[in-house]
């Protein structure tokens, strides 16, 4: 199957023989069927995913923006398998090579803001993981996100919305509770 | 320079090395049997003379006819009879990635090792250290409070004690088997002060996934536990409270006529298994216990466990003893479980409530939940679990909605689901934690207790007229959902629950509903829902408040898993799993705060319609205490719904009870002698957790002290029992 980009090379290529106002023309069609040869290349074999960060709570110390990996391996397993890995490692240092191995399986970074949002593009159909690389602070919480997403052959986009209910690990130090 | 460098390496070398192990074990048998015996382990010559005793006769022959290579091998040891032994080493010369199976390959090595030959011996446990490379591969869940865990360690740790001396592999294999011991015992709660359980998931002998899954993770546990005894390495269930607590875990959570086990969390088996009858035939032995024997008579007398597990470990010499001494409500405190029953009868009513912490996999999103159950299942907590993660486990089985708790509907709010179903349905109801990175240890659950300190009980008190237990569960939804929800739930015994509940919303457009599933087809009229049974009365659920709360019949064939304009209905169920059911959702009108009371009457089985119960609001509070009547004026019912003054109850036959806890230090003292004085006098001996229980009294004024010591306490009881009354 041609690619798109193939095609807009293509395309720019006769653009570069031609004359004024055809070349206007050509150009503006040239540009229209790239973009529509993309819009198809994107529904049947790759997919957005759009990342968005809802928390009220969000703490004033946490830097403008909260970095972000695509990875394409469970963390929970990954967890698990630092767990074995690292035995006698105390829950910070968990977490450090819990993030670092998993960017052993990243397919992308990005950031987030705090009130806007972040678009992984162009991700074959396949299983994510939204991850947060580093614990976001908020209020008296330090939080932690995995959030799972499927792409799909026929998906143009997935939305995740990272919420308190949502984190998969929340961390503090209050007192004893019994 | 060389010599420097020479310095330099030994040094590295010194530094790099792995620390001596300082351990020995003693000669082959050492595993639950050693050639002398010692304490509680059995020796051989001892288990000679128990082969030739009448009541271990049935054991003895079903262990001489086994084809089961370690019974077959325990045969050997007792008898020397080396005729079948060529199915020993069969066995031990292939591997397992199975446990259990690695736990009986290490069991017929240990047991036969005096027939091996020196290269079958190194060959043999060289399989053994084969199979723990397997078992690395299969059970990679590293978590205390979890059975997978349980199980690669038991089998590991089984392998380790059988083939050390024989493969180099078991040394390596002591310090993580030896850490995850460690990990498990943290969680278990013996010797710990009272104010220092948190995350310690087996206080009062209870398991965190449930029923089901204490028949892994328990059962592995006191196998391991056995061996390493055995093993010379250290008694840990002599003197533990896990394990006496463990009896009554069992004994409480068994049905009154013995046809159910709580089904609460991820159990496709809620009734009575063969795993249960082990766990109680070795603690039978194990403690001398009459009501482990009991229990095993009367629930589990047909069910067969393995031979050389009933000659090894029970003992015929117990005497049964009922439990009819024994008050008929426990809780169990590490997991948030308060089972209650009416009397030992096996007509009584019984009562379930459960509000704990979050620990692992396979518990449910459902702190506050309860069950009734009166000579059939009347309240329920409807759905299948059959193992697989599908779209009934993610957005029914394990979800609020599916139990009969408070939802609070935030319409925008967004769960975690596994890969499978990454956006799981809103119900509404409390977070799921099921694929959260979940604590491995006590120290990361503590790390994680924002998250996992899901509910908590914060009083239970319990008499043989009635019991009252108070649940905080707002900890288990999004705190930008739910600021408190305080459940009362009030058991006279035997017909009726008392529900308060007070739920304040992160904001008033939250809608909050409470839900009630029954078995039963229901129909609600005003204010009032009720079942419609086949035969006999039906179940009554009076809505007394909040005033104008909306009552709406769901479920039934079809649409019993629907919510939302979803259907989540997934596999047939089985195994008394509820594949069809009704509820009723009562809605309260929009508030930020809001208080229900409901009061459920539970059927006698085969009663007819005469005499239609009744349930009145007499007093809505405004804020403050509720007052009811019950059946017409026969129990009057105060409540304080924030639970900031205590309930009140009063009526025929109704009692009171005083309890409370000795302890030096914050550490619980057993057997300390506490007399109580006044209208009545009484007299009892603290248990292992310090505590103490006087019942059946009628108000008046009451002094409780510690017996030999100028120690009291001065109580006036009134209308409601007395806990904490406590000496530190």
């Amino acid at each position: 199957m041609r690619s798109a980009r193939f095609g807009v090379n293509r395309q720019n290529s006769q653009f570069g023989f031609s004359g004024s106002r055809r070349k206007t023309a050509l150009a503006v069609l040239v540009i229209i069927q790239a973009l529509f040869c993309a819009c198809l290349e994107r529904n049947s074999s790759a997919g957005d995913i759009v990342v968005r960060l809802q928390l009220p709570a969000l703490s004033d110390c946490q830097s403008q923006t909260i970095p972000l990996m695509l990875v394409d391996e469970d963390p929970n397993i990954v967890f698990c398998l630092v767990k074995f890995e690292r035995v006698y490692a105390s829950q910070d240092e968990l977490l450090g090579e819990f993030f670092r191995t998993l960017a052993g399986h990243q397919v992308c970074r990005g950031a987030v803001s705090r009130a806007g949002e972040f678009i992984f593009r162009d991700i074959p159909p396949g299983r994510y993981w939204v991850i947060t690389s580093e614990p976001v602070l908020a209020g008296d919480e330090r939080l932690v996100w995995s959030h799972p997403v499927r792409i799909g052959e026929q998906d143009s986009s997935q939305q995740v919305v990272l919420q308190r209910s949502n984190a998969a690990m929340v961390l503090d130090s209050a007192d004893t509770i019994f | 320079m060389a010599f420097k460098k020479y310095l330099l390496s030994a040094a590295a070398l010194l530094w790099l090395a792995p620390p001596v192990l300082a351990i020995e074990l003693g000669e082959h048998p050492r595993l639950y049997v050693t050639a002398q015996g010692e304490g509680k382990v059995p020796g051989v010559e001892q288990l000679r003379r128990r082969a030739a005793r009448p009541e271990y006769a049935g054991a003895w022959e079903r262990l001489k006819n086994s084809n089961a290579p370690h019974e077959i091998a325990l045969v050997y040891l007792l008898t020397g009879d080396t005729t079948r032994l060529s199915l020993v080493r069969e066995a031990l010369a292939g591997t397992s990635s199975r446990s259990d199976r690695v736990v009986e390959h290490s069991l017929a090595f240990d047991w036969a090792y005096s027939a091996l030959s020196e290269p079958e011996r190194k060959r043999f446990a060289a399989r053994l250290m084969d199979s723990c490379e397997e078992l690395a591969k299969r059970y990679r869940i590293p978590t205390a409070y979890h059975n997978y865990c349980r199980n690669r360690h038991m089998g590991q740790g089984f392998a380790m004690l059988a083939a050390w001396g024989d493969d180099p592999r078991a040394e390596g294999l002591l310090p993580p088997v030896q850490k995850e011991l460690r990990e498990f015992l943290e969680i278990l709660g013996d010797d710990c002060r009272l104010d220092d359980m948190a995350g310690r998931a087996g206080y009062g002998g209870g398991w965190p996934e449930g029923y089901d899954y204490d028949r892994h993770g328990a059962l592995y546990a006191i196998q391991l536990l056995l061996a390493w005894r055995s093993a010379g390495l250290g008694d840990y269930i002599t003197g533990s409270s896990y394990w006496r607590d463990k009896i009554m875990w069992l004994l409480y959570g068994t049905g009154p006529d013995g046809s159910f086990m709580l089904g609460y969390e991820d159990n496709d088996y809620p009734f009575v298994m063969p795993h249960d009858r082990r766990m109680m035939t070795v603690l039978e032995g194990e403690l001398g216990s009459g009501l482990a024997s009991w229990w095993i008579d009367t629930f589990a007398d047909t069910l067969r466990i393995p031979a050389y597990w009933e000659f090894l470990f029970s003992d015929p010499k117990v005497k049964n003893i009922p439990p009819e001494s024994l008050p008929t409500s426990r809780l169990i405190e590490g997991v948030g479980l308060a089972l209650m029953r009416s009397s030992w009868q096996r007509d009584a009513t019984f009562v379930h409530f459960h509000c704990g912490p979050w620990y692992t996999y396979h518990q449910h999103a459902a702190q506050g939940s309860f069950s009734a159950w009166r000579g059939r299942p009347l309240v329920i907590e409807p759905g299948v679990y059959d193992g697989e993660v599908t779209g009934h486990y993610v957005n029914w089985r394990i979800r609020s909605i599916s139990h009969n708790c408070i939802l609070v509907m935030d319409s925008g709010e967004r769960f975690l689901g596994p890969g499978d179903v990454p956006v799981p349905a809103n119900d509404g109801g409390q977070i799921i934690q099921n694929w959260t990175h979940k604590p491995a240890t006590l120290a990361e659950w503590r790390a994680q207790r924002k998250m996992r300190d899901t509910g908590r009980i914060t009083a239970f008190v319990t008499d043989a007229s009635h019991d009252f237990v108070t649940g905080e569960a707002a900890g288990a939804y999004s705190p930008e959902k739910v600021e408190r929800w305080c459940r009362q739930l009030l058991f006279i015994k035997p017909d009726w629950i008392v529900l308060s509940d007070y739920v304040v919303g992160a904001s008033a457009d939250f809608p909050k509903t409470l839900i009630l599933h029954t078995p039963d087809r229901m129909t609600a009229a005003g204010a009032v829902a009720e079942t419609v049974p086949d035969g006999g009365s039906p179940l009554r659920a009076f809505s007394l408040l909040p005033a104008g709360a909306q009552l709406e019949v769901a479920g039934g064939p079809g649409k019993t898993f629907t919510y939302g304009g979803q259907d989540w209905t997934g596999t047939d169920p089985y195994n008394e799993q509820f594949g069809v059911a009704w509820r009723v959702n009562v809605t309260a009108p929009g508030q930020k705060a809001t208080t229900f009371v409901t009061a459920i009457y539970l059927p006698e089985p085969g009663s007819g319609e005469s005499g239609r119960p009744q349930a009145e609001l007499l007093e809505s509070g405004g804020g403050g205490t509720v007052s009811l009547s019950l059946d017409g004026g026969k129990y009057r019912v105060q409540i304080d719904p924030r639970a900031e003054k205590p309930y009140g109850l009063s009526g025929p036959g109704i009692s009171y009870s005083v309890s409370g806890a000795v302890l030096e230090d914050g550490l619980p003292v057993e057997g300390t002698p506490v007399s109580l004085a006044g209208a009545e006098n009484k007299k009892i001996v603290t248990d292992n957790w310090g505590r103490y229980l006087f019942e059946n009294l009628s108000a008046g004024q009451y002094r409780v002290l510690l017996t030999g010591t100028k120690q009291a306490v001065d109580i006036r009881v009134t209308d409601h029992s007395l806990g904490d009354v406590n000496f530190d």
